[in-house]
């Protein structure tokens, strides 16, 4: 029984059409080249996908080799997406939207997504504030050894949190102020964990990397050894490319 | 401290925060197996209601409250 065709991406005319890749379930990818659009795809082996490290990688992969082979403007599609025939392209996507993607390519062309995650160690910062601020510090002293109401509890609580939320937000700061002047658009994404400060992704001109690499590392280097930094310099360009 | 540098393929994390969301999509289209998703939530979201954050960040700096201590 046909599963149908599982979709990784859209490149523009004349794009990968000659690619040795592999897909999803080992199968070859395959190039369908409709109007100006080339679409990479595999046999679907499944009815659905499993989101598993597999297969999200696998996804990736495809898209990455893709571009690494040259062709670096997609649109990369959302993991999971499946059709039985490519008349349901023409009608759902390319007819509707064809005139959006095309603008969507141009925007892309020329350019790379890249992504920063920065990390502190919540516990370190902590330790850090309270040797830094004396008034906190000399509060925190006062208050040690004695039975504390809820309200002395919370107020302090409070006034720490105040104290880290500015820590966090000068990180926030230096990262926001000295890479958005890189890229020609940003997107800021939700932490993704507590121990998480600034989760962003910046489009950057292709050949501007060794730069913007460099100055993800000045940054760092402003806040010495407190910071972990996550800098994905290779990726189809997810979250650039999307209708709206 | 520390940049490590990645590509999203070599990184599960990188992935997932990129293709479950985001990128082109045609509702129609989707064809995703949810089961086992929590397996990927290597880093899950954390959200912690305010007094809770208060008490922790007291309790952190060596402080307490008798009435902070839920009742056994």
């Amino acid at each position: 029984m046909s599963h149908g065709l599982y979709l990784y991406g859209i490149f523009p005319s004349p794009g990968p059409t000659g690619l040795a890749l592999e897909g999803l379930d080992q199968q070859p990818v395959q190039a369908q080249v409709i109007e100006d659009f080339v679409f990479l795809y595999s046999e679907a082996k499944q009815s659905r996908y499993l989101a598993s490290r597999r297969n999200l990688l696998g996804h990736e992969k495809v898209l990455e080799k893709a571009m690494g082979e040259g062709y670096r403007t997609v649109l990369p599609l959302r993991f999971g997406l499946t059709i039985s025939d490519w008349q349901a392209v023409n009608e759902e996507l390319i007819a509707p939207r064809s005139a959006e993607m095309k603008a969507l390519l141009a925007r892309l062309d020329g350019y790379r997504e890249v992504g920063v995650k920065v990390f502190w160690d919540a516990a370190a910062e902590l330790q850090l504030l309270m040797a830094e601020n004396a008034p906190l510090s000399a509060e925190r002293d006062r208050m040690s050894g004695r039975n504390l109401s809820m309200d002395e509890v919370v107020r302090i609580g409070q006034a720490i949190e105040q104290a880290m939320d500015a820590r966090r937000n000068a990180i926030i700061t230096a990262f926001r102020n000295g890479l958005s002047a890189l890229a020609i658009e940003v997107v800021e994404n939700d932490n993704l964990t507590e121990a998480m400060v600034y989760n962003a992704a910046f489009l950057i001109p292709w050949d501007t990397e060794t730069t913007f690499s460099q100055q993800v590392e000045a940054i760092d280097q402003q806040f010495s050894d407190r910071l972990k930094i996550r800098y994905n310099n290779f990726t189809a360009p997810y979250n650039f490319a999307q209708l709206h | 401290m520390a940049v490590e540098k990645v590509n999203s393929s070599s990184s599960l994390a990188e992935v997932v925060d990129r293709i479950l969301d985001k990128g082109i999509v045609i509702d129609a289209w989707v064809r995703v197996s949810l089961v086992g998703i929590e397996l990927l939530s290597v880093e899950a979201r954390v959200v912690i209601a305010s007094v809770e954050t208060y008490l922790k960040y007291a309790e952190a700096v060596g402080l307490t409250s008798q009435a902070a201590v839920p009742a056994a």
